[in-house]
């Protein structure tokens, strides 16, 4: 088997997110805009067709209050340092039939054209369940830093907490979000 | 979402003589067991064995294609490398297409102050980069 990779989005159950579907931010409404400098209050996963495919699953949210505080899922704030596992947005699971060590693994959003530059008209916090702090992770040389999987496994999980910010009015599609790792 | 099949395989030559292709012999890719280039690992180390030559073979659409690194009994009257190494490297859009996906499998050379790294697409095989870098730039990185 060749090396596989899933994203979820947790919540009560998980949502995978598909090739073509997208993370999608709010206000605390599907669809709903998040005001210029205000943070998402939802974190929804959008499919190609413009519908809320995490609907039924009670998604989880990771909104940035301060470079160490967040607010999980209209929570008071907290430390970001407190988020588990179970509670992190985001599960990347990177697997392979054979045990493989994963390594240099980094993480960013950027404009969707070139990986150096960063998301066009918004701000993409992220960070790594167990951090202190958010990164503003910004193209490739911004990049978050997740802890190496050096212990050979046939399925490696990583934890992401994401918060994000309009600088601008309108919609920012084009904008992704990029994984690079090595394995062996 | 999966990645296709590598289509790059990594050969090393031992120091007991044997020659050694990923996904083969001994090498082979088996569910559930360490990965070729781990196995390799436990195999020099058990047997104390060093790798000797290392070359990247890739199977495109016109044939097999070789790509050798500097051995210990260098052509050309090059360096003699003092160490190995092998990774695939991975960069890929996460969510919103399938698109933009960079996937590599790298050989390395290594050498008292630097490494020649060789690159071969593994989404197109037929595109081989060689890189030089000089390992005190990459400690000052990290």
């Amino acid at each position: 088997m060749a090396l596989t990779q899933t994203w979820r989005q947790q919540g009560t159950t998980a949502t995978t997110i598909d090739a073509t579907d997208s993370i999608a931010f709010s206000n605390g409404t599907f669809g709903q805009p998040i005001q210029v400098g205000s943070y998402n209050d939802k974190t929804h996963v959008r499919t190609s067709g413009g519908t809320d495919k995490s609907a039924s699953n009670s998604p989880h949210n990771t909104k940035y209050l301060t470079s160490t505080t967040m607010s999980l899922n209209g929570g008071a704030s907290a430390n970001l340092s407190t988020l588990t596992t179970a509670n992190s947005p985001l599960k990347i699971t990177v697997s392979e039939s054979v045990n493989i060590t994963v390594t240099d693994i980094k993480m960013y959003a950027y404009d969707g054209t070139t990986t150096t530059n960063a998301p066009s008209g918004m701000n993409v916090y992220l960070a790594e369940q167990g951090d202190t702090s958010w990164k503003l992770a910004h193209g490739s040389g911004n990049a978050l830093v997740l802890n190496d999987h050096s212990t050979a496994a046939t399925s490696h999980d990583f934890y992401v907490a994401i918060s994000a910010s309009p600088t601008s009015v309108g919609v920012k599609s084009a904008n992704k979000l990029r994984l690079e790792f090595v394995y062996q | 979402m999966k990645l296709p099949e590598l289509k790059v395989k990594f050969i090393c030559g031992l120091s007991n003589g044997e020659n050694l292709i990923e996904d083969k012999g001994i090498l082979e890719r088996v569910e559930g067991e360490p990965s070729p280039w781990l196995k390799l690992q436990k195999y020099v180390k058990e047997n104390d064995l060093k790798i000797t030559s290392m070359s990247l073979q890739s199977k495109t659409d016109i044939g097999n294609r070789h790509y050798h690194l500097p051995s210990q009994h260098p052509r050309f009257q090059g360096e003699v490398p003092i160490g190995y190494n092998c990774f695939r490297w991975y960069a890929g859009d996460a969510v919103t297409g399938e698109g933009n996906i960079e996937h590599y499998t790298c050989a390395e050379a290594i050498f008292k102050d630097c490494k020649v790294q060789l690159w071969i697409s593994e989404v197109d095989p037929d595109k081989a980069w060689v890189n030089f870098v000089g390992l005190e730039n990459e400690e000052s990185k990290s």
